[in-house]
């Protein structure tokens, strides 16, 4: 028997103040974390859920059917209190230029070719601004006490490391020779005068004068809304770094899913955080027949190839789990469901499936309950 | 033109199997000439799917996937930029200063749309091989695309980047490529699951992709739960839940395959393709009996 991911524990937790839930595309990400938002409010906890591109009809039974933009109730919690909010990553950053920039350059930065985008199509910029939301609600939590856990799904991605990196990629943006030789106001790299107007001929010969001069009010500006967004982002580093956040990881039972989960719970480990575990969620649950049924259904050869099949794709399903996720690494397997999960009671039973305690044994005969 | 070779293009939403299709498309299409089947910074998406080794970025080979020869590009946007500064705009030893201070860095994450086009000129060069009198010409090429979400921001980069470089080397190339989107042999296949989001997607992508004018070519429903085969009467209720569940996934499958079944109609497109969901993880050989599925109905959609 593998570690049992303890769900229920970590949810329980009063020290967990962050649930940040990664994975690959495909895997159920925002099905989890409304299910462990949904859990942890309903065990009494004040919980707010920052949501990315649910589906429609999810979105509405989480009451977010208008603009989500703003932490709004979701109807028909008991316990404790549950709010939601759907990440928007071009009305994030926005607001952000607008709290952080001077007042007479918001507009010009606004808009701004480079700063559009930036602000749409860089492919940071939703991760950035999970981060800088995480940062707002957590800064949020600690004035006014409102919520006690933030549960933080995050945005689709080619891999799960691009949240934790999106800060870094951002700040290497920034600070990189481009901004800093075409931003007027840096100090020391004026100096280098030939080398500078060489790589602006260079740069506008590439790119055309408009653009050049585009860039470079861009630059200039983009320089002070930096330095609030890195204050911000120093708060969620010391956070995610701390015992307050706990990393979930999910993934299906599908090849792709279990090795990205693999490499991000190493990754994870090497920037002093921690995974608490991985879920892997639509797993193909075994089912064993007594030997009478065996020999009966053996009569009905197009329903027994369906049962040899199911049993099949199970054993392959454990295979490579095992093979595939680290023996240190807690798991809980969640079992497919019968519907999408688009309303609350669906998310109730997935919930209950990942609090339910079913870790992953080492023989392929059938999950092992653990309560 | 038909020396440009036709050019596939397959999207989808993320988890659907549009790389599993775009492989199994190029297998169909490697049975009536050479084929080159690429994908655009995904990570090696494509050889894992394939099960050959690592393309490095950037680079091109020909790999047997099924038996089949098929060629395979992994376009990197860093690579991109440097070939074509190289060869458009000779900088010579001062292309080594962009390098340093930078800039290739910079204007592949920053310039609007400028990695996108990138990308796409690199699969443009591929298609337009035997015009060019190249060895390596190829008769159809498969580019496994970003997901739908990302699908019309992609594909319209040439446009947004020519409205911000007026001037310089650029512009002319990015409508070119945009030209190039919009031939008659240039077609978007759209990859969905029976599910609200996915089919929500697909709907939004053909919408979208006529309004700029890019043709949308086969439409192709994928893992497709069948109804479980009846159960004698009974068996313990483990296997009756089994049961249950399967019959409850293919019956809530219905009613989007009939949202998509119905607005192809209104549209006056032809149906779906339809791809059965495989027992497990998809193999080599089970791209080819993907492509034998597709070839059924592939020319008359």
């Amino acid at each position: 028997m593998r570690e049992l991911f303890d769900v229920s524990g970590m949810l329980a937790d009063r020290a967990v103040r962050v649930v940040v839930t990664c994975g690959t595309g495909g895997v159920g990400k925002t099905s989890v974390s409304a299910a462990l938002a949904v859990t942890a409010a309903e065990a009494g906890r004040h919980v707010v859920l920052v949501t990315v591109d649910p589906a429609k009809r999810l979105a509405t039974a989480l009451g977010l059917a208008g603009l989500g933009g703003e932490p709004q109730p979701v109807p028909g919690i008991s316990g404790g209190s549950l709010d939601a909010l759907m990440l928007d990553m071009t009305q994030t950053f926005d607001d952000a230029v607008r709290s952080h920039a001077p007042r007479n350059r918001v507009d010009e930065v606004l808009r701004n070719p480079f700063y559009k985008a930036l602000s749409t199509s860089f492919s940071g910029t939703q991760d950035y601004m999970a981060t800088e939301k995480l940062g707002q609600l957590y800064e949020r939590s600690l004035a006014d006490g409102r919520w006690d856990l933030i549960v933080v799904d995050t945005p689709p991605s080619r891999s799960a490391l691009d949240f934790l990196d999106a800060p870094a990629r951002l700040d290497r943006l920034a600070e990189g020779p481009v901004l800093q030789l075409l931003a007027p106001s840096r100090g020391p790299l004026k100096l280098i005068g030939t080398g500078l107007s060489q790589v602006t001929w260079l740069i506008s010969k590439i790119i055309g004068s408009k653009a050049l001069s585009d860039l470079q009010v861009f630059a200039s500006a983009f320089e002070t809304v930096m330095t609030g967004f890195r204050r911000r982002a120093g708060v969620v580093r010391t956070l995610l770094a701390s015992p307050a956040a706990a990393f979930v990881v999910v993934a299906s039972p599908r090849k792709a899913a279990l090795d990205e989960a693999r490499f991000f719970a190493d990754q994870l480990r090497g920037r002093r955080t921690t995974s608490r575990g991985v879920v892997v969620n639509r797993v193909t649950p075994p089912v064993s027949l007594s030997s009478g049924d065996e020999a009966a259904l053996r009569e009905h050869p197009e329903a027994y190839a369906w049962w040899r099949g199911t049993w099949a794709t199970w054993k392959a399903q454990h295979e490579r789990m095992l093979t595939a996720l680290p023996a240190s690494l807690p798991v809980a397997l969640a079992a497919m469901l019968e519907r999408e999960v688009t309303d609350l009671d669906a998310v109730r039973e997935l919930g209950l499936l990942l609090a339910g305690g079913v870790g992953l044994a080492e023989e392929h005969g059938t999950p092992v309950v653990d309560i | 033109m038909p020396e440009v070779a036709p050019l596939h293009i397959v999207s989808g939403k993320g988890g659907t199997g549009k790389t599993t299709i775009a492989l199994a498309l190029a297998l169909l299409l490697r049975r009536r000439g050479e084929t080159l089947v690429c994908e655009v910074e995904s990570r090696h998406g494509l050889s894992e799917a394939a099960g050959v080794p690592k393309i490095p970025e950037g680079d091109e080979r020909t790999v047997t996937v099924a038996g089949q020869r098929l060629r395979m590009l992994s376009v990197d946007s860093g690579h991109a930029l440097r070939d074509y500064l190289d060869s458009h705009v000779r900088l010579g030893v001062a292309g080594t200063i962009l390098d340093k201070t930078g800039f290739v860095d910079f204007a592949t994450e920053l310039a609007p749309g400028l990695r996108d086009v990138l990308l796409t000129g690199k699969v443009y060069q591929a298609a337009r091989r035997r015009l060019k009198g190249s060895a390596d010409a190829v008769d159809a090429v498969v580019m496994d695309a970003p997901p739908t979400g990302r699908l019309e921001t992609f594909l319209t980069a040439g446009d947004a980047l020519a409205e911000v470089m007026t001037v310089g080397p650029i512009a002319p190339q990015a409508q070119s490529i945009m030209e190039l989107l919009r031939l008659p042999s240039t077609q978007v296949h759209l990859v969905t699951t029976c599910s609200e989001m996915a089919i929500t997607e697909t709907l939004e992508a053909i919408d979208a992709l006529a309004g700029h004018g890019i043709g949308v070519g086969a439409i192709i429903m994928n893992q497709v739960m069948a109804d479980p085969p009846l159960l004698p009467p009974g068996m313990a209720a483990p296997l009756a839940e089994a049961w249950e569940r399967d019959r409850a996934v293919a019956e809530g499958q219905r009613p989007w395959a009939q949202a998509l079944a119905d607005r192809l109609t209104e549209l006056g497109r032809p149906a779906a393709l339809t791809v059965p969901l495989l027992p497990d993880e998809v193999s080599a050989d089970d791209l080819q009996t993907i492509a034998d599925v597709l070839a059924e109905s592939w020319d008359a959609a």
